[in-house]
């Protein structure tokens, strides 16, 4: 008798397969995201099960990394940008990987994170209403109509957080001043970029902050009106990466899924799901070609980022109390 | 003789023990909460952050108190014109608008919020019925108004109604004495009505503040702005950014408030007997023509401004339904969602009657003091932020046993237990109270014991109380769109959070469907249970 259970736990054993677990944000975990896709692509070839978990967005999904502490059965941890990565960092949540360098599209490359996608800020107007495009940020903020912007809590959204990051690069003195100027234009404060563009799709403003590639999504359907304002000073970029976790039990299968991550296959995937550019330089598909490309790329390193939006959230929030 | 006192030892013996059984579910309740308070509290200060009670956290303050009290003393406004207009007239269909009434204060908010835009979008009805005139439609719904519309929608027709019992609740020997008296519109308000109704309203008030000071969604959706925070809100933030201590503290801010709050309700609420109010034909006083005029109107006016979103919500539904909706997400998200409010409704009423059978034990043995102890305590989740229960039970759970599919659907029915159980105790507890007082020396004469009281007296007399409250939590819990939104869902989906997404992929024809059932589910389960108004009322008197 315990013979044969040995021999049945030996065997099921055997049969397991090795599963690899990933925590992403939700629209990436969720039923419309790439995850889906990129389970069957790689399930292909691994002979594992690879399971992905939606934890609301990328703090919350660092949160519970760092509450789950060694309990945590997250051997990916997928979606952070800005000062998430030096968060992660510094709270020894994440090692180093052995992918190595593909010829990217973006500048970042880290020892422990890896760029999946990245993409640039940008205000998404209807084209068939609004005619006249500002040039600069500056302009932009200065000349809209009232209640006529919807951007996202920088509190609460890594959008919202990188356009104060976009505004204190360009124009680091006179900020706060365009943080009240900002105010009289804005219909509403979001707390993420979904509900954001939603309502601005149901015409409750003009302008959204969202990213430059928004419009494919509405060219692949044909419809050409919304477009997304490129400035001459420049548009902030946002790179969305993955690493492994400080715990993560199967580092051969992890490293497997982020070299995967780089491959093209897989960028395509992200690409069309997430509607972002891909982080390898590959051949795009023609409602990306037809985008305007954005003329300045800006950035702060995650450690700035880091030390510095503390201070700016709290500026702004000082200037529309 | 030996038999005897053996039994009196008895009766006192099982006397104690239903004192303590509503104790012991108290101390659940309580080791729950401090549970999430210990473990907020024990990792922030494994973390450093500090606390500063700056100017952004005062206008927090303030701007929590002010919204609460104008969307609370407008929906009582609101609420008193209705519920007299309503009164005034008679019309087919009125007993079902008034239970539509009851059931709105159920509404999921993303709902609320999805109605209010199809109706006061910038691109919505009444925008469209701005442009056609070309005129020029200027509200604003984000910000304080938005705030206050959703408040008022959600609070004011509940409001209403119970206004509208009282106003049932008049003898109709003072209606006629009225009568003949001569009285007109306003002292019959002043004399006969408005006492009634003011009594009504201070526990009604105290509820639908309560509610605003820590509303969430709605200030969320409609005021994310740093100007328009409500304390809730900035928990949420603090929880965020993982500044424990600050969320902490705040949520301490709030639980004080809220339980001075609550502690003021009780004492003015505390010294009123209750009378049951008899079934049968109300003497219904004539009204004057411009009475009626009036009534109609502001009737006419009120139930547009509440039926339009629900109406255009369905309407969207119907126009844009198509058989894919179906899907298998579809029925996962509807059947969790039906465990769960199962799941937390019947584990609410089974404290609750823990609960509420020790009250009135207590009352019997004139332990006044206690029993109010018991009642007050067993309502104080209602004022901690229930961000604060959820992310509190999640830091423990999470941190102590890692994550799983049970302990996720665990913590989603325990908080939304909490929730409901203030609800429930506030339904039950003085008509149970009435009953067992009046049956008191029936039960005693025939020595009906405890588990037959239960059978034959409690529920059978309060038979559609119990299930009125159990509907209440039931449509409480299925509407939350709390921890799941916040932790994310591990693979559990409910109809709100599916709601949510749908929305958020600009899949707005489909959402407008899963709303639409969320909405055709709230009322069909209230319709069919809020049916206490014809038999089992306990009106205060």
């Amino acid at each position: 008798m315990r013979l044969l259970l040995l021999f049945f736990s030996l065997f099921s054993f055997l049969l397991a397969k090795d599963t690899l677990t990933v925590y992403s944000y939700n629209s990436f975990a969720g039923t419309w995201g790439p995850a889906k896709e990129l389970k069957e692509e790689f399930e292909k070839t691994c002979n594992c099960e690879i399971s992905f978990i939606g934890v609301g967005d990328g703090v919350s999904a660092l949160n519970r990394l760092k509450l789950e502490g060694s309990k945590s059965k997250a051997d990916i941890i997928l979606g952070l940008d800005g000062d998430l990565l030096e968060v992660a960092r510094s709270a020894n949540l994440v090692q180093k990987h052995q992918v190595m360098k593909p010829e990217l599209s973006t500048e970042f490359w880290s020892e422990d994170f890896i760029p999946y996608d990245h993409g640039y800020l940008a205000f998404i107007y209807d084209a068939s209403k609004t005619q006249d495009k500002p040039k600069t940020l500056k302009d932009f903020i200065q000349n809209a109509d009232k209640a006529s912007i919807i951007y996202q809590d920088p509190r609460t959204s890594i959008l919202g957080k990188s356009l104060l990051l976009w505004i204190n690069k360009l124009y680091p003195e006179e900020a706060q001043e365009l943080y009240k100027i900002l105010d009289e234009k804005t219909a509403t404060i979001t707390k993420s970029w979904t509900e954001a563009y939603s309502l601005f799709k149901k015409g409750e403003s003009d302008f959204v902050l969202s990213y430059s590639t928004s419009p494919a999504v509405h060219l692949k359907e044909g419809i050409t009106k919304y477009q997304a304002l490129i400035f001459d000073d420049g548009n902030y970029e946002e790179i969305e990466t993955a690493a492994i976790t400080k715990n993560a039990k199967n580092l051969k299968l992890a490293n497997e899924f982020l070299t995967f991550l780089l491959s093209e296959p897989a960028q395509k995937i992200i690409m069309n799901k997430n509607i972002m550019y891909t982080s390898i330089k590959m051949e795009l598909p023609p409602e990306f070609q037809d985008l305007e490309k954005v003329k300045i790329p800006l950035s702060y390193s995650p450690k700035e980022v880091l030390q510095k939006q503390k201070e700016f959230i709290k500026q702004w929030q000082n200037a529309l109390i | 003789m030996a038999k005897r006192s053996y039994l009196k030892f008895f009766q006192q013996e099982s006397s104690l023990l239903k004192s303590s059984l509503g104790f012991l579910a108290l101390a659940f309740i309580l080791s729950l909460i401090f549970l999430a308070l210990y473990s907020i509290f024990s990792f922030s200060f494994a973390e450093e952050a500090s606390f500063q009670l700056d100017n952004y956290l005062c206008s927090v303050l303030y701007f929590s108190f002010y919204q609460a009290l104008l969307s609370t003393l407008l929906s009582l406004f609101f609420a008193i014109i209705l519920a007299k207009a309503l009164y005034n007239l008679d019309f087919y269909g009125k007993k079902l608008i008034l239970k539509i009434l009851g059931a709105s204060f159920f509404l999921p908010s993303l709902l609320v919020i999805s109605g209010i835009f199809i109706i006061y979008g910038k691109n919505g009805l009444l925008a469209q019925i701005f442009a056609f005139f070309s005129w020029n439609y200027k509200v604003k719904i984000y910000g304080l108004f938005g705030i206050l519309l959703a408040h008022v929608f959600l609070n004011f027709p509940f409001a209403t109604k119970i206004i509208y019992q009282s106003l049932e609740g008049i003898s109709s020997e003072n209606r006629k004495t009225a009568e003949l008296l001569g009285w007109k519109f306003w002292q019959n308000f002043k004399f006969l009505e408005a006492p009634i109704i003011l009594r009504q309203s201070l526990p009604l008030f105290g509820l639908i503040f309560m509610l605003c000071f820590s509303s969430f969604a709605i200030v969320l959706t409609l005021g994310a702005s740093p100007k328009f925070t409500t304390i809730e809100l900035a928990i949420y933030q603090a929880i965020r950014d993982f500044d424990l201590k600050q969320a902490g503290i705040l949520a301490l801010i709030q639980l004080f408030i809220g339980l001075l709050f609550l502690l003021i309700l009780t004492f003015l609420s505390s010294k009123k007997n209750l009378v049951l109010s008899f079934k049968g034909e109300k003497y219904k006083p004539k009204i004057s023509k411009k009475t009626k005029f009036f009534s109609l109107l502001s009737a006419f006016l009120l139930l547009t401004f509440i039926f339009s979103p629900l109406l255009a919500l369905t309407f969207q539904a119907f126009k844009n339904f198509s058989l894919t909706f179906l899907k298998v997400e579809f029925f996962q998200a509807f059947f969790t969602s039906l465990f769960i409010a199962f799941s937390s409704a019947a584990l609410a009423m089974f404290l609750a009657l823990l609960i509420i059978i020790s009250n009135n034990n207590l009352r019997k043995n004139s332990k006044n003091f206690l029993s109010s102890l018991l009642l007050l305590f067993s309502s104080s989740p209602l004022a901690l932020p229930n961000m604060i229960i959820s992310s509190g039970f999640f830091i423990f759970f999470y941190s102590y046993f890692g994550s799983s599919k049970f302990i996720i659907l665990l913590l989603i029915v325990l908080s939304n237990t909490l929730l409901a159980l203030p609800f429930i105790i506030k339904q039950l507890a003085f008509p149970s109270l009435f009953l067992s007082e009046k049956t008191k020396f029936l039960c005693e004469i025939l020595g009906i014991n405890f588990f037959s009281y239960l059978k034959i007296i409690e529920f059978s007399a309060l038979k559609k109380l119990y299930l009125y409250s159990f509907a209440f939590s039931f449509l409480l819990s299925i509407g939350d769109f709390g921890i799941i939104a916040f932790f994310g869902n591990d693979g559990i989906l409910t109809l709100p959070y599916y709601l949510y997404e749908l929305l958020g992929t600009y899949r707005e024809n489909e959402a407008s469907f899963v709303a639409f059932v969320l909405l055709l589910l709230t009322i069909i389960i209230f319709v069919f249970f809020d049916e206490k108004e014809e038999n089992d009322r306990a009106e205060e008197s």
